[in-house]
This record gives structure tokens, sequence and C-alpha cells, in this order.
């Protein structure tokens, strides 16, 4: 799983869940989690069709995007999300 | 035209700008020389300098000019963490302050730096308790707004540093650009102080950090004594007379304008509350001169570019918002999304008159109605 966070200097709800994504990384050393800069990453945020709220998340399986979450989320909302995904693909699998 | 946006900018008063060409165009020398011009242009300097300190009841090599509140906050908070970073590395700030304040924070996370938001309560207000235990040997630094820009609520300044002041190793930095020249909130117990002219009728492009005295900050800008070692560049003396200028004007009268104020202020939420769609997110405890309102099911830039056809200007405000749509301190206050998706910003100043409010609620209303209508 990968997950991609998009976050901005000057948004306090990003800063908010720095600490929460701190957290998770810690939780899951497996799964890669990238963070873009929603002002410096411009090129690579724009192909990603980020609305008007920020924080994003964006959760990819299989390098497919499974789901996303948009704006501050707790951390049991962030590992439910996870679990969610997981449990997906091993019905999939 | 009819500006009620104070709360991001004021129009430069015209004894300001006076003020400040008469100083561009007879104090020539910088005031670090030692020729007849720079003594000349010193003094002036030392003189505006005292009447801002006698102003703010403050020690004249307390005062730190900069380019505004955002550089001001950024020096507070980059120049206490780093320069007492061997003490701890913990901050302290809440979901009400304004972007120079995450902006810095976040860049001193990568550092290693951590930041706790404490709560508010249901009224907006810090909640001291929650701040109580969020404190801790490490920290050292607590920036809390006296003033919120979106909603206005008015936070407990006194209480705050008192909690504060029972970590010695702690500072308190609060972000005053909302509050200077508008409320009298005494300085005495706070070690660090952000505002800007602009606010209260000066020019844009000048602000101030007060920092008490004994306290070391690590600059933003190195390269020697200017005013202050702490800020170095040649001292902006037309732009430092223009806030000492500034800040007396609004000092001048202080009562009065401010009951002026909250007698339009009470006028306009009594008006508008009669609207079934509006909801009122500012509160009792808040800033006379802020103003927030969501109309439910209207984009706010909708309404605001409504208004802006008619010739009056508002605002909206936002955090978190790539658009400037969705208010993330309505929502911390009311906990209510769509309030958040559609809240707007009324600014007064003691320059608004009641003929301007009824002017903007005769339009309001047209922009309610159409606007309310097609949203159904």
């Amino acid at each position: 799983m990968k997950i991609v966070r998009i976050s901005a200097i000057w948004c306090g709800g990003c800063l908010v869940m720095n600490k929460v994504w701190n957290e998770i990384k810690k939780l899951y050393p497996d799964i890669e989690i990238i963070t873009y800069d929603y002002d410096m990453d411009n090129d690579l945020v724009e192909e990603l069709n980020v609305g008007d709220i920020l924080p994003v998340a964006i959760f990819y399986k299989d390098d497919k995007e499974a789901t996303r979450l948009i704006g501050e989320k707790s951390k049991q909302e962030i590992i439910s999300t996870i679990n969610n995904i997981e449990e997906v693909q091993d019905e999939v699998n | 035209m009819i500006y009620l946006d104070y709360s991001a900018t004021t129009p430069v008063n015209k004894e300001v700008l006076d003020s400040f060409n008469k100083a561009c165009l007879e104090f020539i020398g910088n005031p670090n020389s030692f020729h007849s011009l720079g003594v000349k242009s010193n003094d002036l300097i030392n003189s505006a300098t005292k009447q801002i300190a006698n102003i703010l009841n403050v020690n004249e090599d307390e005062l730190i000019y900069t380019s505004g509140s955002s550089e001001s906050n950024n020096l507070a908070i980059k120049g206490i963490l780093l320069k007492y970073q061997n003490r701890g590395k913990h901050i302290i700030t809440t979901a009400f302050e304004h972007s120079s304040i995450y902006g810095p924070i976040s860049y001193l996370e990568t550092l290693g730096f951590e930041c706790d938001f404490v709560n508010i309560n249901s009224n907006g207000r810090v909640d001291l308790e929650h701040l109580k235990s969020l404190m801790r040997e490490d920290t050292i630094l607590v920036s809390i707004n006296s003033v919120n820009s979106e909603i206005g609520i008015i936070q407990p300044i006194e209480e705050i540093a008192k909690i504060v002041r029972e970590y010695p190793k702690c500072f308190f930095h609060s972000d005053m650009t909302q509050s200077m020249g508008k409320i009298d909130i005494p300085l005495d117990n706070v070690d660090l102080v952000s505002f800007s002219a602009h606010k209260f009728f000066g020019l844009k492009g000048i602000g101030c950090l007060v920092k008490k005295d004994k306290i070391l900050l690590e600059p933003l800008i190195h390269g020697g004594k200017s005013t202050t070692i702490f800020r170095s560049g040649t001292p902006a003396l037309p732009l430092v007379v223009s806030l000492a200028k500034a800040l007396r004007l609004a000092y001048d009268d202080m009562n009065n304008k401010i009951k002026k104020v909250k007698e339009y202020n009470l006028y306009l939420k009594e008006k508008l509350s009669t609207y079934d769609k509006v909801r009122i997110n500012s509160n009792d405890i808040c800033s006379p001169y802020v103003l927030n309102l969501s109309i439910l099911g209207v984009k706010p830039e909708t309404f605001v570019h409504a208004l802006e056809e008619d010739n009056i200007f508002i605002s909206t405000q936002s955090a978190c918002s790539t658009t400037n749509t969705a208010s993330k301190a309505v929502l911390a206050l009311t906990n209510d999304s769509e309030r958040a998706n559609s809240s707007i910003r009324v600014s007064l100043s003691y320059i608004t008159t009641k003929e301007e409010l009824e002017e903007f609620l005769k339009v309001f209303d047209k922009c309610y109605h159409s606007l309310v209508m097609m949203s159904k």
C-alpha cells in the first residue's frame, strides 16, 4: 500500500495531522507514505485533482487509488481506512 | 464604495501618509550615519520609537521593526525556538492562528521540533485546563493570538500568561494583529507581541515585534545593528514615523471608537439574524470589529462577488482551503461543515457609518433573496 499526503505549509489542519501521520508511520512501517507540498509540488498535485480542502490523503493499493481522506482525521479513522482497504484486498485474493 | 473588510487591511489615514511623506522628503540621512543628516534622522527615529514605547507601555529597546505581522510571527517563533532549543523542542498553539504561525512551525517540525494544539471550548476560547495538561518541561513557546481574524474571538491573554509563567523556561508569544490599535490589551505578561500598522490605518510594509528585555532571538536577517541587532537592514525611518503616527491616532479616543463599533455590530447582528438561512458565527466574546456569519447553501465567494457588483466589499476567510472557501475556524467553533463552507466576514471600523450599514443591509437583502432562491 502507498499513501500520498497533500499538505501546505500555511495550513493549520495539515500541521495538526503531522503528529498523527508520524504515529501511523510507526504503526505501519511497510506502508510507503509520501508527502507532497500543495504549492511546491504543484505539477504532481495538479494531476491528483485535489479539491478545496487540505490536507488530503490518497490511499493506493496496487498502484490504483482505493480511497481518499479529506480534511483533519483522527488516528483511528486512518487506521480504519487502512484496515478496510486491506480487508477488501484479502477478499479479492 | 462601501468597504467592510477592515480586518484584512485598512486605508491609510491621510495624516499618517503626510508624516511618511515628510520623513521621506526631509530626513534623507541614514539614521546610522555619523554626519549631521544621519544624526537628524536618528533623532527622529528615536523620538518615534519613544512614542510607540510610551503608548504600548514597554521599553524602547523592546521594539523590533519588521515588514509586518508575518515577519514578526516568523521572527518570534523561529527566533525563540532556534535560540532556546537546548531547553526543549516543544511548542503549543491553537487552531485559530494565522498561516504565518503555522508556516514557521511546519518548517521547524522538519528540524525536529514538536507542536501540540490546545483545544478550544464551545465558545471558542482556549481550554485553559487542556493548556495546563499540554505544558511540559521542554515546552519553550506558547503562541496564541489575542483576537482571531476570521471570527473575532478574544482569547484570555492574562489567564494564558499566568499558566505559562509557571514554566520559567517557556515564553509566551501573542499575535495581536487583530487587536492592536482597536482593543487595549495590556502587554505586561506577554513575552513577545506581533502587530502590523496597516490594520489600524497605517502603511503596509511596517510592523513590529515587541520582545521583552533580556529575551534573545535568533535573527531571520543577519547583518549587524539596525535599530536592533535582532533585525538587520537600514532603519525604515519614514515607515517607523508613520507607524508611530498611526498608533497614536488609533489610541486617541479608543473607548468611544469601540463603543460606536459595538453598537454597529449589534445592529448588524440583529438585522442579519432575522434571515432564515443566516447563522451568526461570531458570539458575545468576539471583537466587535469582526462579524462572521454563514449563509447556508450559498458559496461564500458567490455572495462576496454578488455584493461586489454593488460596490460593497467584504471577505471570505479561511485557513485550510485552497480556494478560500471553507473556514477551519468556523468548523472548529461550530462543528458544522455546512456553516464552515458558507461563512463570510464583515469587518467594521470606527470610520464605518450608519448610512453604509443601511446600504449594505439593502444590498445584502437583494443578494440573499436571489442567491438563496437559486440554491433551492
